[in-house]
């Protein structure tokens, strides 16, 4: 069985993308204020944790109106699809 | 059994088209580049300042009728959200400038991207209870009267067109089962809000809906036909856009020489784009008759849908 993705692999995706570190990523917070963040990177921002959850980022509801790291991570560990 | 099949397509694009490279005069600080490598479109055509859609529409079923009697036609449905006229009917307008018969079953249906599998649903049913013998579709929009040439979000994707399918009876072939479905808590992902000229798209929205809902949809009318997906000849859908597109196949497991993808070259031009896509498929022998093809439509709405059809030959 595959494992479970992390918060720290969310963290690495969405710094990736963001091209931050994933420390600073985490106090920002708002993906919004963030230099290289755009209505693209919004969408490479989801389907890149779609692809780590293997296709099950629909159960988060209103996924695409989170812009918030904290609130991403929280909603991801409540539905337990990261640990 | 009465059945219906695709008997021919037909399709229009105006004559003005408008590359990246346009886009980016008009928008300088934009990265089209990268806007390109999401999108994988090139190019759009744009209807010009005077072309409606009953002008596109005629166009495409014109060239249809050159290979068939209209005075067969026994219905038309127009799917269209972006024709000139509220009141009247477009259909009206279009089967009186085609001169088609007067008993004929004529009507518009205000869907967009998944508008050519509702209609396709329409037309069978009209054909399968023996109201009808032979009919036609037109998926028709000319989205881009609504979209400024600033519009980042849209511009570089919406592309007009018409399409114009005949649909006929068949005792071999047939279209559907069909799985349909609408959401509207989602219609703000894709609107002209009330009292503008310009439409707005959430691009993550409409993403996460089409990445969710159109797997599912499919994998129902998988369940449903009881086919094994790697049976599914082609997997024909509405192109919006390779971003789109890759997430549904990548969600599906699809491989790639099973599906067929033509938006790079003409855009998402909303309803016409299977039929666009099908036409442009069989001509290029990417698909087969008597083969089983699926085709799903989904996006403003939110509305969305899926059908197995049989393929037939072409007029």
């Amino acid at each position: 069985m595959k494992k479970k993705p992390s918060k720290a692999d969310i963290l690495k995706i969405i710094s990736k993308i963001l091209k931050m570190s994933p420390q600073k990523i985490e106090k920002i917070d708002d993906y919004t204020k963030m230099e290289n963040w755009d209505s693209l990177a919004q969408l490479d921002i989801i389907s890149a944790i779609d692809k780590k959850l293997n296709g099950r980022i629909g159960k988060i509801k209103n996924v695409a109106e989170i812009k918030s790291v904290k609130k991403i991570i929280s909603l991801l560990k409540k539905k337990s699809l990261i640990t | 059994m009465i059945g219906s099949k695709i008997s021919a397509i037909e399709y229009y694009f105006p004559k003005n088209k408008e590359n990246n490279a346009k886009f980016k005069k008009n928008n300088p600080k934009v990265n089209i580049e990268r806007i390109k490598e999401k999108t994988g479109i090139n190019n759009r055509y744009i209807s010009g300042k005077n072309e409606t859609v009953i002008d596109i529409s005629i166009k495409a079923a014109n060239k249809l009728l050159q290979k068939f009697s209209k005075n067969k036609v026994e219905f038309l449905i127009l799917v269209t959200q972006t024709s000139n006229y509220r009141i009247p009917t477009s259909a009206c307008i279009i089967q009186s400038k085609l001169k088609l018969r007067n008993d004929i079953i004529a009507f518009d249906m205000n869907l967009g991207c998944s508008g050519f599998i509702y209609a396709l649903r329409m037309a069978s049913s009209l054909i399968e209870s023996k109201q009808a013998k032979n009919g036609i579709i037109i998926c028709a929009d000319t989205y881009t009267k609504y979209i400024s040439k600033t519009n980042t979000a849209c511009r570089p994707i919406f592309s007009d067109a018409a399409s114009a399918i005949l649909i006929s009876k068949s005792t071999k072939n047939k279209i559907g089962p069909f799985e349909l479905g609408a959401d509207g808590s989602g219609a703000d992902a894709l609107e002209l809000p009330t009292g503008t000229n310009e439409i707005v798209m959430n691009g993550a929205k409409v993403l996460t809906f089409a990445m969710d809902v159109v797997p599912n949809n499919v994998n129902k009318l998988l369940k449903k036909i009881k086919i094994d997906k790697k049976n599914i000849h082609k997997f024909i859908f509405h192109q919006a856009s390779k971003y789109i597109l890759d997430n549904i196949n990548r969600r599906l497991s699809i491989e790639k020489n099973k599906t067929f993808e033509n938006y790079g070259k003409v855009g998402n031009t909303i309803s016409a784009s299977i039929p666009i896509a099908l036409k442009d498929a069989y001509t290029k022998r990417k698909i087969l008759v008597n083969k089983n093809i699926i085709v799903a439509g989904y996006g403003v709405g939110l509305s969305w849908g899926s059908a197995l059809i049989k393929w037939s030959k072409l007029l």
